[in-house]
């Protein structure tokens, strides 16, 4: 509403023709309601315009533009009659639209190839990608005069008029596409891109540009130009995103150290005057709903625990955040909505009853395979496990044959077991869902479900729940580096027996109290008012009520008629997609921010208490929804945020594709990569939890880990398999995310890691620099470590080039500290390189490589240098508020599915404090969620 | 309401004829009446390309003496282009992929918005009679490959082999599945009652007409679903390769028996495979380690060493894939003469990032072959597919950045 009402005052020096509709409605004939509502537009009253808006974009204008006709060339010729030429849209937002949807694509279409910044082809002199580009015009002069098609050489030329002066030139543009520029010209060649232009022109004398002129324009300007940036012409582009200079000041990266800086006031005047000028951030009014919020939300509502949100098909897209408003709905994401809808509900509401909870006892076997046997014997009442890697490097579990789990559920599974042998450290008894041997018949996927540390020489039961789909085997492998091949071994693991008992009915929270269809009815509503988050009235829910009274009345089923409707809620785009009113927001604010609430921090639906706040007249208050954030994030659904952060800020979602080579890194195992990205999510849960300062994003001195990561990572004395807190020895590497073993392998591609990668990733997700991409035809480098050259010598030759050298100084030192960290995580003062082996790979503890040059962690940036990754850290540290303001602006991209525009982001940049150790995770997360659901939203859509 | 099913499908047909284009028109005879050799396409998008010195032929016009293609067995059935390029890829990252099928401008820009994919539109015409109106598959699973749909979003592919030899050749519970569409009909009657009633409200249009162009198609597929239930799926003697040691290989080897056999028993008629490069290490005979690294050589001969066997692995399985195409009759020609097969890449080199000359082959579809055509100056792929659109009776003047028909394919 506010973007429309500024949008006007854009176009109050143009003539508005009170009448406009009128005669649309006069042309159209029927007057069948198109254009009929309301005759008088009153630019006074904002919540007129937009009806107006509804009327025009959607009837009027577009059913010109998108189904050109003869009519479209008789309406467009009238209204020049009827107006004398200078025809206006009847609200500055339709002229948007108009411009955005019919003029732009053509433009970028047909001339942009020839004419435009972005192919840097100026022919004739002539730029089309820019407002100044056509107000400027070509080498013959201006290409047009708004309000005069004829008059305007742009459109002589389309239309081919003048023999000399065809354009484009290879064939006509089709009719219906000239007489819609015409139309545009007509109009008066209303272009939306001007405010930046126009904050410039009128703002010469504006005190942010003169600070520019100041600070910034001595280099940036058409002479000097560094960093390829001419400033003064780059803000006379009414297309030219300001995002990067802006990101540049606001972390203080420029103006540079040795040259004169703005004051505080200052600085703030230059982001404000830019942010003023730049466009505002198209987003869509709703978002869907994402694969993971789905799920989440379902099993909330039906009280069940399914990890089911792999059927669903990754539905990130090209975007960063699965939360981009940008993504939409497919055909093919309904359908599996369908389908996980199914599955889920079947699950929660089995149409032939639970399946009796049932005990299995699993008595180990000799293994019937020879090969297993060498590394296991019968022992007392079990089996004596020693640790098996196959020549391959694979873990095989053992024995599997005499459980099969009847139905999917949840199961616990009790694993009476103690250690034999005289090490200080468990045994991890590893347990695995499915079973494979290189032979079998029906060999399944192996999913590891848990590890038990078994430290007691006793025999003790350790208890645990999981998750089995039908038909699931159970399997273990034991895993100690003690106990690693011994054949017919004397120490290891004693498994006595394993036991299973499920499927838990406890689970599973729907209770089915009466068989009515009144029931159902209840039903509906108590899970369609949660599910879509607002009250629903009778009739709102009339089209589910009917729905299960037919099937209902079809099939006398209870269970029926409830699924089908649920399904249909799960399903409705009420639910994926949040259509709401413009009134109804007004109306119901409450529900809109419970709902967003819900979905930022839990990624579901609100719970009960939640909703009754929502259904309280009482507004929100800050003070309200602050206490009401910290309940959340102390509920362990807060996790699933956690979680998803980590995945996508972090990248930690491709953790998985990257398999470590073997012959380089022989001790990398499953059990390894299984703990290794839960380091990194207990570590941001900590932080947040215990509201920790922000820097410790970068660095602290210690971590959350256990026997075997203390191990990978060389720290002694690390009993246990249980994920905890570990102060890291003094004079570590280790601490902050940096110095992650997910971090360092997620970076890498699992052989040699590439400082450039690494560098990226620092410079793009932890300290927020922005890049451009490369230039191109620029050789893209990648180190060769048989060379006699050092790493850096290469890298070095590469930044030789001046072009390169602009942005790798800023990329490559990062990389550079963490050289001395392998593509496992594991510390190393040498590179190593791959030897190759005889015939076939058979896995060695030693490995297949040589050990090349010395690692050196040396680098500078900010003018800077450091001599390892500490020293890094140090720099980082001192840039502190940067890093915060990095993570902050992540924050709000991730919950709020779009970047945060220039104004949002001076907010959030003044919601930093100037003290590190004042400047806290949950504080922060909470003024940012305070600040997105109360904050100015009208601005943004 | 069982009773009244038939009838009850046949009005929502047609209120969804006009909705959506990917319908069925053999609904109500019950026998399909199909031409005799039928037109099919598969575009397969090798997202870093091809080593250019490789693959283009040492003595113009002869791909004999293309270290690359020399080794195909149908090399005289494919036409390599040169020169065709896709204007306004400015973009230095890979964002050019987005592209490749749609010709979008600019993916790199910050509202890029990408449009219809060439095998959609075919889909429309071509994916009428069968089973499957087109069949979208890619290597791995990152959700998007190289069709979009009308709306310019992504159609998320099939990864999984087992998952699209299932779809097409297994065995389904048809009271089953019939219980559970009539159920599904009667949920998205009642989703439209509620979207209608939402109307009438003045919620969010836009909202809701983006959900009610997903619904439409999500009915007609189901509409479609319906039709073929009662006719058998086809019952064919293949089993999926298993082979653990090298994944990539078994999966991109799998995925083009299942294109040849979805082909062969006529269940669907077009296809996209997508490439996409993996991140972390891949395993092809000879090397393992990053494809996406190894892409970046600067001509450097370890990196080409390593990346020229992972090339050669994709085309050898190519190779086996048109062979195998060929050697199958259909009338007096055969399947693969009935097939557009066309092989590209976004990438002309992947080393540098570089747009221009991008790798495109097209093999199959009956054509009279140039072998190695080089088109005069830069010439926008997109002209190409306008060519492939008409060619398969679907009349239009221009697709993406087309400019015209150049009529680059003789029959």
């Amino acid at each position: 509403m506010q973007e429309n009402a500024k949008a006007l005052r854009n176009y109050e020096n143009y003539p508005i023709d009170i009448n406009l509709s009128a005669e649309l409605k006069l042309l159209h004939g029927n007057g069948s309601g198109f254009a009929t509502k309301r005759t008088v537009v009153d630019l006074n009253g904002p919540d007129k315009t937009e009806e107006m808006r509804m009327l025009s974009s959607d009837q009027g204008l577009s059913i010109i533009g998108s189904k050109p006709s003869r009519f479209a060339v008789v309406v467009c010729t009238l209204f020049c009659f009827l107006h004398g030429g200078q025809i206006v849209a009847a609200d500055a937002h339709s002229a948007v639209t108009f411009y955005e949807t019919k003029i732009a694509p053509i433009l970028k279409q047909r001339c942009h190839e020839c004419h435009s910044n972005d192919t840097g082809k100026a022919e004739g002199g002539l730029v089309l990608d820019s407002r100044s580009g056509w107000e400027h015009g070509g080498d013959s002069g201006a290409i047009l005069i708004p309000g005069k098609s004829d008059e305007s050489l742009l459109i002589q030329a389309i239309r081919y008029d003048d023999e000399n002066l065809q354009m484009p030139p290879e064939a006509k543009l089709p009719a219906e596409e000239i007489a819609l520029l015409e139309k545009w010209v007509n109009m008066g060649a209303l272009d939306p891109r001007k405010s930046l232009h126009k904050s410039y022109e009128g703002d010469e004398n504006s005190f942010g540009l003169k600070l520019f002129n100041k600070y910034c324009f001595d280099c940036h300007d058409r002479e000097l130009k560094k960093g390829n940036l001419n400033l003064s012409e780059a803000f006379s582009l009414e297309s030219y995103d300001g995002t990067h200079v802006f990101e540049n000041l606001i972390i203080d990266k420029m103006p540079p150290s040795n040259k004169s800086q703005p004051t505080a006031r200052e600085k703030h005047l230059m982001l404000d005057w830019l942010s003023n000028g730049q466009l505002a951030v198209e987003t869509s009014g709703y978002r869907r709903l994402s694969r993971h919020e789905f799920v989440n939300s379902v099993n909330d509502l039906l009280g069940t625990d399914l990890d089911f949100a792999d059927k669903i098909p990754e539905d990130r897209g090209t975007h960063k955040y699965d939360s981009n408003h940008k993504i939409a709905l497919t055909k093919e994401l309904l359908e599996s909505y369908f389908a996980v809808a199914d599955e889920m509900l079947e699950y929660a509401l089995p149409e032939k009853g639970f399946h009796e909870e049932t005990s299995w006892l699993i008595r180990p076997k000799l293994p019937i395979f020879n090969t297993y046997a060498v590394h296991a014997k019968k022992y007392q009442d079990g089996m004596l496990f020693a640790c098996l890697r196959s020549n391959n490097g694979n873990v095989y579990p053992f024995f599997y044959d005499q459980f099969k789990a009847p139905v999917k559920g949840h199961y616990r599974v009790s694993v009476d077991a103690a250690k034999v042998g005289d090490f200080k450290e468990d045994i991890g008894i590893v347990i695995y869902a499915g079973k494979y041997f290189f032979n079998d018949a029906n060999p399944q996927q192996q999913r590891l479900l848990n590890i038990v540390s078994v430290g007691d020489k006793d025999v003790k039961t350790y208890s645990f729940e999981v998750f089995l789909n039908e038909g699931d085997e159970l399997s273990v492998h034991c895993y100690s580096k003690h106990t690693l091949k011994l054949p017919n071994p004397e120490i290891g693991a004693y498994i006595k027996q394993i036991n299973v008992n499920g499927p838990l009915l406890d689970k599973r929270l729907i209770q089915v109290d009466s068989e009515s269809i009144a029931q159902v009815k209840t039903g509906i509503q108590q899970f369609a008012e949660r599910a879509f988050c607002r009250a629903l009235s009778d009739k709102d829910l009339e089209p589910y009520y009917a729905l299960a009274e037919s099937d209902f009345s079809e099939n006398k089923s209870f269970l029926s008629a409830t699924k089908i409707s649920l399904k249909a809620i799960l399903c409705s785009p009420r639910f994926l997609q949040v259509p709401v009113t413009q009134e109804y927001v007004q109306q119901h604010k409450n529900y809109r921010i419970a709902s967003d609430l819900a979905r930022m921090l839990w990624l579901s639906v609100p719970d009960q208490e939640l909703l009754s706040l929502a259904k309280n007249e009482q507004e929100l208050s800050p003070e309200i929804l602050t206490s009401e954030i910290n309940r959340m994030l102390n509920d362990p659904k807060a996790g699933r945020m956690i979680q998803s952060l980590c995945n996508q800020w972090l990248n930690l979602k491709s953790f998985n594709r990257i398999s470590p080579s073997l012959s380089l890194y022989p001790g990398y195992s499953d059990l390894v990569n299984y703990y290794l990205p839960l380091e990194t999510e207990l570590y941001l849960t900590h932080l947040i939890q215990n509201d920790l300062p922000v820097t410790h994003l970068i660095d602290s001195d210690y971590s959350f880990l256990n026997q075997r990561l203390a191990q990978h990572y060389g720290i002694d004395n690390v009993i246990g398999q249980k994920m905890r807190l570990i102060q890291f020895p003094p004079n570590s590497q280790r601490g902050g995310l940096l110095t992650m073993g997910a971090i360092l392998k997620v970076t890498s591609d699992g052989f040699t890691t590439s400082p450039i990668l690494r560098g990226a990733w620092i410079s793009k997700n932890i300290v927020g620099t922005p890049l451009s991409p490369p230039p191109e035809d620029v050789e893209v480098l990648e180190a060769d470590l048989s060379k006699a050259e050092t790493l850096k010598e290469q890298l070095a030759a590469h930044r030789h080039n001046k072009s390169c050298n602009a942005c790798h100084k800023d990329i490559d030192p990062y990389g550079f500290a963490l050289e001395s960290f392998d593509a496992t995580g594991q510390v190393r003062s040498k590179y190593r390189i791959i030897q190759d082996h005889k015939a076939t790979f058979i896995w060695r503890p030693a490995g297949y490589f040589k050990e090349t040059q010395n690692v050196d962690s040396t680098g500078e940036i900010y003018n800077e240098s450091f001599k390892d990754i500490n020293g890094l850290k140090k720099v980082l540290l001192a840039k502190h508020k940067g890093i915060a303001y990095n993570f902050a602006k992540n924050f709000f991209e991730f919950t709020n599915g779009y970047q945060p525009n220039l104004r949002q982001r001076i907010d959030i940049y003044a919601m930093i404090p100037d003290q590190a150790e004042n400047c806290r995770m949950r504080d922060l997360i909470t003024k940012l969620m305070v600040y997105s659901l109360l904050g100015d939203k009208d601005e943004i859509q | 309401m069982k009773s009244n099913r038939r009838n009850f499908l046949k009005g929502s047909i047609a209120s969804s004829l006009a909705l959506s284009p990917l319908i069925l028109n053999a609904q109500d005879t019950d026998s399909v009446e199909k031409s005799d050799s039928p037109k099919r396409i598969i575009f397969i998008c090798n997202s870093l390309g091809f080593y250019a010195p490789n693959l283009l032929p040492k003595t113009a016009g002869d791909l004999g003496t293309s270290d690359y293609l020399k080794q195909i067995k149908t090399v005289n059935k494919m036409t390599l282009f040169e020169n065709l390029y896709h204007p306004g890829m400015k973009t230095s990252n890979h964002d050019s992929e987005k592209s490749f099928l749609t010709g979008g401008m600019f993916p790199e820009s910050s509202t890029f918005k990408n449009t219809i994919s060439v095998d959609q539109l075919l889909a429309r015409k071509l994916g009428t009679e069968t089973r499957f109106p087109y069949l979208n598959l890619a290597i791995s699973d990152r959700g998007w490959g190289s069709s979009w749909n009308e709306m310019g979003s992504p159609i998320p592919p099939l990864h999984d082999e087992q998952l699209v030899f299932n779809r097409l050749f297994g065995k389904e519970d048809q009271h089953a599945v019939e219980l559970q569409l009539q159920k599904d009909q009667a949920i998205i009657e009642c989703l439209r009652r509620d979207i209608s009633f939402l109307k009438r409200q003045d919620a969010d249009p836009s909202s809701l007409n983006a959900y009610l162009t997903n619904l439409d198609h999500l009915e007609a597929q189901f509409e479609r679903q319906m039709y073929w239930l009662n006719k058998a799926k086809p019952q064919i003697n293949h089993s999926l390769s298993k082979d653990t040691q090298f994944p990539f290989s078994t999966k991109l080897k799998n995925l083009l028996d299942l294109s040849r056999l979805a082909f062969q028993t006529d269940s669907t008629r077009v296809i996209t495979l997508s490439l996409e490069f993996i991140e972390g290490a891949i395993k092809v005979p000879g090397v393992t380690g990053s494809w996406h690294s190894f892409s970046h050589h600067a001509n450097k001969k370890n990196l080409l060493t390593s990346l020229e066997h992972i090339e050669q692995n994709i085309l050898k399985h190519l190779n086996q894939f048109l062979f195998d195409m060929d050697q199958i009759k259909e009338g007096d020609r055969s399947l693969l003469d009935n097939t557009t097969v066309v092989i590209g890449s976004n990438f002309g080199d992947a080393s540098n990032h570089t747009h221009n000359n991008l790798p495109i082959i097209i093999a199959g579809g009956g054509y009279k072959h140039d072998s190695h055509r080089v088109l005069e100056g830069p010439t926008p792929l997109c002209n190409l597919y306008l060519e492939l659109l008409n060619k398969h009776d679907i009349d239009m003047g221009k697709f993406g950045s087309s400019k015209k028909n150049m009529a680059l394919l003789k029959s």
